[in-house]
Parts: structure tokens; sequence; C-alpha cells
């Protein structure tokens, strides 16, 4: 169980401007990050009573800068803290209103503050996120926490170097990857000599430094004009005077490290006459070209296993400092085509976004390979009645039920197959997931095997690795009874289903998917365990088939920032509704009518037999399947399907 | 077993299989440090011994090959063995190209893997005897004065001594003299062994 509390200081100084936009980072928080908070926390086992609830305290900076990468941090922090990854912890979130250097009046205050609030709750691991809440972190957390473990998200080697930490403790590192950003700016952009750096905010010394550092190491030597401190006149004149060997670097602070004081990046990509390349995420598609960019969202989820580890026992002492290593190569294609850059030249498995959609060659063939081999299958599927009742024993011998039972068979053959092509998109993730404990256990044991030849191995050793291949065999098996339960080719099988088992499967099965492409998911699940009856493998296959389009409809651009997926299921009378909503862009207009008709598609690479599918199983499950645009964005697919007997609220 | 001076680097994000590759390689005898980053990898600095790195193709952030790239300027002696989750071709057949001594796909065999990290290190040891020889003959190459550096070059390409003599406007004695200084400058016994240093540095080449 999840719940979350939400402290927040008030100072009595009159609102000013920076006052308010604080003010409206606060409402963000209610508006879009707490209801997620909420729904992710709404499941309540009977049991949870007797496992008890540990607390954990994350303290953030409130800077009104970089809010958007805070907020994805806290978003992917909180995910793997809550059901199903994590149960029982309670999240506290505090803001401190601190800067990087510290005010001892205002420190000291709030050192009595934090002590007076937490006194009931007894804090079992204490996060702080970005480098003010981090340099209050590691100066206070001692005398307010004794001897709870504390992790500092999001800070820098900059920072690591300056403070000294308490013994109980863990920094997570991000590094804005400035080095590999400038070497691609300068492959990419023909004839390319000087890289310019600008930023929008002020940028402390030791930072700036580093930079430097790690400029200094480029393969090929640059010019380098750092503008990061040019003030707004002059900045302005320098980008309208740059030379055709230029390119701009933006220059971003870490969460909660400054305030912004410039003009913003967006601005300046937009009035620079050379290509913008940037380490930030949110740059892309406000007029950067692109770059290795971290995602937030994953360093957030890193911390949460981190924090697992740590309320587990681990001893943060002994942990290296873990560098997060959220990157993806990140490029926007309308900016690649207006400064003429050859996309040929983009690092390997670079994600364009804004491209055009069109159908490649490839896909186009094998469409028409699928649609051949399928068309007769559908053909025969949609030509015959709906049956009216699922067939209640398999060996019925009137012939009529022996129709509707070859039909149902089908129409599970195609559910099969169209399970297994759904695969395809999952499998690479799905691979490097088993190779990693595989690799893991077969070194351990032959590690182990050379030890013992050498007689030089002591019990302790030889357990500690016992214990390790154990747990990555484990890893190994979670990973394929996932899989199995999904993809087993069972024989047709009308029962009563747990629809919770089924939806926690599919997600689990999805969830390595969802975090490559940035993308969240989030369950609701209403109160008991309601049943409906079918076929596991069908229903199954509607719960994939909707899911793996909320993830695509989510990672469109120019849908929200946050990108999440929920699956809601609730009883409504007699029946169970399924709901699953995208962050996406919303059905098209002229979509709407024939989005479940075979081979109709509206994805850059789809086949247009998800949802025809679905719709076929459902209404054999005697249910409904519907779509709508929700207020606000993106699209809303649900599935009403009638209740077990008895089961019915 | 390797011989007491050596490193190798082992990078892959994932701590269970950095521990157990650390473990089967320190049963071999050899000296590990682990990274969990190819980016923590940038601080790297030239060790001057043999030294190894085994890479995970598929970290999510800087590629493998990139970093290749880079550490190749940082250290040249420095030999990589990549290992990947999917033996894809095209990218397996690029790692090659830039100088990849092996390519082997997870889980890999702990035998196979020490092999390819001992034969590794040795040739990172033949690398760092090439660029010591080099800087060595390079040092010296600077104690020449320019007129026994035309000598060199032209000793190089076979003349004798009659002929550069001829080639540079000067007495065959002069030439003798000053032949016997390069040689003894750059600390060669025969034409044979400045011949092949040369080659291998590519340098007295003629300009």
């Amino acid at each position: 169980m999840l719940t979350v509390s939400w402290g927040r200081r008030c100072r009595t100084v009159a609102r000013t401007r920076a006052a308010r936009a604080r003010w409206d980072c606060v409402q963000l928080f209610f508006v879009a990050i707490l209801p997620i908070a909420i729904l992710a926390g709404a499941p309540t086992s009977t049991f949870s009573e007797s496992i008890p609830e540990r607390h954990v305290l994350v303290l953030l900076s409130d800077q009104e800068s970089r809010m958007a990468a805070e907020t994805d941090l806290i978003d992917g922090l909180r995910e793997t803290l809550s059901p199903p990854h994590a149960d029982h912890i309670t999240l506290h979130m505090q803001s401190l209103e601190v800067e990087e250097t510290p005010r001892d009046a205002h420190d000291h205050a709030l050192v009595l503050w934090l002590r007076e609030r937490f006194r009931v709750s007894s804090i079992d691991v204490v996060v702080s996120v970005g480098v003010s809440a981090s340099t209050f972190a590691a100066r206070y957390a001692d005398s307010i926490w004794p001897r709870v473990a504390v992790a500092f998200v999001a800070v820098d080697e900059a920072w690591v170097a300056a403070t000294e930490r308490p013994a109980r403790s863990v920094p997570i590192i991000v590094h804005n990857e400035y080095l590999s950003t400038a070497h691609t700016a300068l492959m990419l952009v023909p004839g390319a000599h000087r890289i310019v750096l600008v930023s929008d905010a002020a940028i402390n010394r030791r930072r700036d430094s580093l930079i430097h550092q790690q400029l200094s190491l480029l393969p090929t030597p640059a010019d380098i004009l750092d503008l990061t401190d040019a003030p707004r006149d002059e900045l302005a004149l320098r980008l309208h005077s740059l030379m055709p060997s230029d390119v701009i670097l933006a220059i971003t602070p870490l969460p909660g490290a400054a305030s912004h004081t410039r003009p913003g990046l967006a601005e300046v990509a937009k009035r620079a006459d050379r290509p913008m390349f940037t380490v930030d995420e949110s740059l892309v598609g406000e007029g950067a070209v692109g770059g290795l960019v971290m995602s937030y969202g994953n360093v957030g989820r890193r911390s949460g296993v981190l924090v697992q580890r740590l309320l587990d026992g681990a001893d943060p002492a002994r942990m290296q400092s873990t560098i997060a290593a959220d990157t993806a190569w990140v490029f926007d294609q309308r900016q690649l085509t207006r400064w003429k850059l050859d996309d040929r030249n983009l690092p390997a498995g670079s994600d364009v976004r804004f491209r055009d959609s069109s159908l490649s060659i490839r896909l186009m063939l094998v469409s028409l390979i699928l649609l051949t081999v399928l068309a007769g299958v559908i053909g025969r599927r949609f030509m015959v009645s709906r049956p009216q009742r699922p067939p209640a024993v398999a060996s019925a011998q009137v012939p009529q039920v022996v129709t509707e039972f070859d039909q149902q068979r089908n129409l599970h053959d195609l559910a099969h197959m169209n399970m297994i092509s759904a695969m395809g998109e999952v499998a690479a993730s799905v691979a490097h997931e088993l190779n990693q404990p595989l690799t893991a256990v077969l070194s351990n044991a032959q590690a182990a095997r050379r030890l013992l030849t050498g007689n030089s191995v002591g019990a302790a050793e030889l357990r500690e690795i016992l214990d390790d291949i154990i747990e990555q065999d484990k890893r190994a098996g979670d990973v394929i009874q996932g899989m199995r339960r999904i993809m087993k080719k069972d024989q047709f099988e009308w029962v009563a289903l747990d629809m919770r088992a089924l939806v926690t499967d599919v997600v689990h099965l999805l969830a390595h998917q969802a975090a490559w492409h940035g993308v969240l998911l989030l369950t609701e699940f209403g109160s008991g365990q309601p049943k409906v009856r079918g076929d596991r493998v069908q229903l199954q296959q509607v719960i994939l088939n909707l899911v793996l389009n909320g993830i695509e409809a989510s990672r469109v651009e120019g849908g929200a920032r946050r990108r999440c997926v929920s699956i809601v299921t609730r009883l409504e009378g007699k029946s169970l509704r399924l709901s699953v909503r995208d962050s996406g862009n919303g059905i098209p207009a002229d979509a709407d009518e024939r989005l479940f008709e075979p081979f109709f598609t509206t994805k850059r690479n789809g086949l247009g037999m998800g949802l025809s599918i679905s719709r076929s199983i459902v209404e054999l499950h005697r249910g409904e399947i519907r779509a709508r645009n929700v207020p606000g964005g993106g699209a809303e697919f649900s599935v009403v399907l009638p209740l077990e007997e008895g089961d019915a609220a | 077993m390797m011989s007491a001076v050596h490193k190798v680097f082992i990078v892959d994000d994932d701590e269970a299989v950095l521990t157990a590759l650390k473990r089967l390689l320190a049963s071999a005898g050899l000296s590990v440090e682990t990274y969990s980053s190819a980016r923590t990898f940038l601080q790297y600095r030239p060790h001057d011994i043999p030294s190894c790195m085994v890479l995970d193709l598929r970290m999510p952030e800087l590629s493998g090959l990139e970093l290749q790239r880079t550490i190749h300027e940082l250290d040249g002696a420095l030999s990589i063995v990549f290992l990947t989750g999917h033996g894809d071709v095209p990218t397996s057949v690029q790692a090659m190209k830039n100088g990849a001594v092996d390519f082997l796909t997870k889980p890999v065999d702990g035998d196979l893997l020490i092999e390819a990290v001992e034969g590794a290190l040795m040739r990172s040891a033949d690398a760092l005897n090439t660029i010591r020889e080099r800087d060595g003959f390079l040092a010296r190459l600077k104690l020449l004065t320019p007129r026994e550096r035309q000598v060199g070059t032209l000793v190089i390409r076979g003349l004798l001594n009659k002929q550069i003599a001829w080639e540079l406007g000067t007495a065959e004695k002069t030439v003798k003299a000053h032949r016997a200084r390069v040689m003894q400058k750059l600390a060669v016994g025969s034409v044979a062994e400045l011949a092949r240093i040369a080659e291998r540095t590519n340098t007295l080449r003629e300009t």
C-alpha cells in the first residue's frame, strides 16, 4: 500500500514573481503528479496489516528550474516503490526551499522543523533529489535521522568531490553527456570545428571546468566559445554573428542546481542561425537538433531500486556510487532537415522523432504476406454469425455447437498467432533480460570450479558465489515464467479467470519495453478479485494489444510530456470494465469509424490486426469494446465483460 | 596465467554480471577492475602496462563502438574484448574493423573469455612495446642534424655511400662519417634494423 504525504513550509514573504512561479510548480504537482500517485497506490490487499509499513522520506530542492527533470525523476522513483514492484512503502515528499550554497540560519530552522515534523513516523531511508537538497542532507541528515541510510540522487561528480557525506550514504551520480554529444555534433555538421556553449542558468565554476574537461577529451580537438557567462545583450549579439563552422551546445544544469536568469534555451535555438545540440530530452522538439540525452524517469527508477535494497538492509557504505547511465540518442527530424544534416551519420540506434510517417517497403511486404495468410481465417470468422453462448462442454455432440467451437478455436489460434507477432516487439528486450542472469550464473559457476581446482577457496566465498547463482537463476526464471504464462499455446479453455492476474502478467511482460520508451505503466484494480469467464490466451491478447497500442501512442511527440498508460479495472453492476488510457494524441477524427476494421491502422508499422481481433474476442466473450478520446488528450479503450455468475457486485 | 603487471577492466551496467565476470577472471589470476558504466571509464588514463577491457556492446549510454573509438584515442595499447547479448553482424564487423581483439556472445564460456582476455593482454603488451620503441626512436630521431636526417633517409632507400654523396653533392668520406653518427645516435646496429624501425614508426620517409 502506498500512501503519499506532502509537506511544505510556507514562507511569509510577499508573492514575488519567483514565489508565484514556485506556486505554479506546487500546483503542477497536485494536478499532475498527486492523482497518479494515488492511482498507483489504490489497491489494498487484505493481509497488508501483518507486514510493517516502511517509510521513505524524499527531500526535494524545490527550485523552479529543471522542474520537468525533477518531476520525471520522482515519477520513476515512485513507480519502483509502489505495487507491483514493492509493497508497504510510504513515501513522504518534503520540499526544502534550499539552495546549493548553505544558509546557516535558514538551514538550522529547517533542521528543527524537520525533527518536529518527522517525530512520529520513523524514517527508514532518506532520499535527497538534486544538488541543493543533497547538500542539505549531507550536512544534517545524520543529526536529524541518526543511522538512517541516505541516497543522494541526481548529483554530479563535482558535488561528490566537494561534499563530505555521512558514512551510511550512497550517491547516484548523473553525468551529462557533453563529450559524446559534442563529438557527434562535429561529425554531423559538415565543416564544423567550433563549439559554442550557451546556458539558461548560471553555471557554477566547478561544473563549468568539468564540462571543459569533458570537451578536452574530444578525439578531434575543436575550438570552444563559452557564452554561458555572457550578459544577455552580448549573448543576443553573438548569436546573430555565428560562423558556418559553429555548432551550439546547450548546457543544462542539474535538477535543483540553479534558477533561470537568462533567455530560455528554446528561445536561443530559435534565434541562433546555427544548429543547437543538447543533453536534455525536453529540448528535443523545442528547437534543438538532439544529442545523447538523459532520461530522468529512468534515473528515478534506478534510484527506486537502490532504495529498495537499502530498505532490505543493504549497507550503503559498501555500495559503489552508482552512475546513472540512462541516456539515449534522440534527434528531431525537422531540425535535421532544417540544417540539411544527413541522418545516415547519426549514431546507431538513434531515436529520430517528428518523422513523417510512411510505410517502409519491407513492412508493406510483410503486411501483404500476412494479409494473404490471415484473410482466409478472418473471412471465415466474419462471415459466420456471432455465437450466442459459449459451449458448456467441449465434447458436445450437437452439430451447431461443434461449429461454434470451431470458430472459437480459430479465433484462439489467431489470437495466439497475433500474440507471437506482438512478441517480436518485445523479444529484444526479453533476450537481453535473460542473457544477463545467464551470463552471471555461468561465470559464477565457472569461477567456483576454477577456485576449487586451485584449493584456495574459503567456504564463505563459495557460499557467496552459490547465493549469487541462486539469485540470478531465479531472476531468469521469473522472466521465463512471465513469458510462458502469456506465450504458451494452451488448449482452448473456457474457464473463470481473475482479471487482475491477467493484467498483472501483461504489465510485467511489457514493463521493460515501456521503460525503454520512457512510458510509465500504471495499474489500478477495484476491490476484490472479480472473475470473468473466457479463454485466457484470448483475453490476455486483448489486454496486450491495448497496452502495446497505448505505449506506442504515448511515445509519439506532441502528446503529454508525461508519458503513461494507465490500466484500470472497475466493477459496474454485473459487468467488469477494463480501461486502458494513454497519453498520446488521441484518435484522429477520421479514424474513429474504422478503428476496429481489419487492416485499418494509424501506426507507422502496424498491420491493423490488433483491434479487429480484439473486438472479435471481446464479442465472443459477450462483451463490448469501445474507444474514445479523453478530455485533456489521449485515447481510452474500454472493454466491458459480463462477470462470472455469483461474482456480481 | 598472466605475468604480474597487467590490468583487466570490465564494463557492464549489470552489477550481477560485473561481479560474476570479475570472479571468473580473478580466479584465473587476472587483476581486475570493474566499471558500471562506460562513462566512468572515460576518466581512464593510460596505465603504461598491458591492459585490456571487457565491454558490453549493448549498454544504453555511449555505444560500445563509440567508446571504442574514444578509448583508442586515449590509449592505443588498450585492447578490447567485446561481449554482446545478440551477435548482430554489422556491429561485430564494425568492431572487428576498429580493432576489437575478440567478439564473444553472452552468456560466455569462462575458458573462452579467459583465453580471449589473455590474448588481448598479449597484444596490448606488444602494442605497448611498439609504442615504447616508437617513443624512444622518435626521441633519438630529434638528436639528428638535418643533414644526418637526409643521410638516414637515403640510407633506408638502399643507396650506397657513393650515390648518397652524389645526391647531396658532398664527399663520400663525409657521408660515411654522417652515416656512422646516424647509426650511433639512433642506437641501431645495422641498416636492416634501421629500416625496420623507420618502417614501423613511419619515420625517415622522404618529404
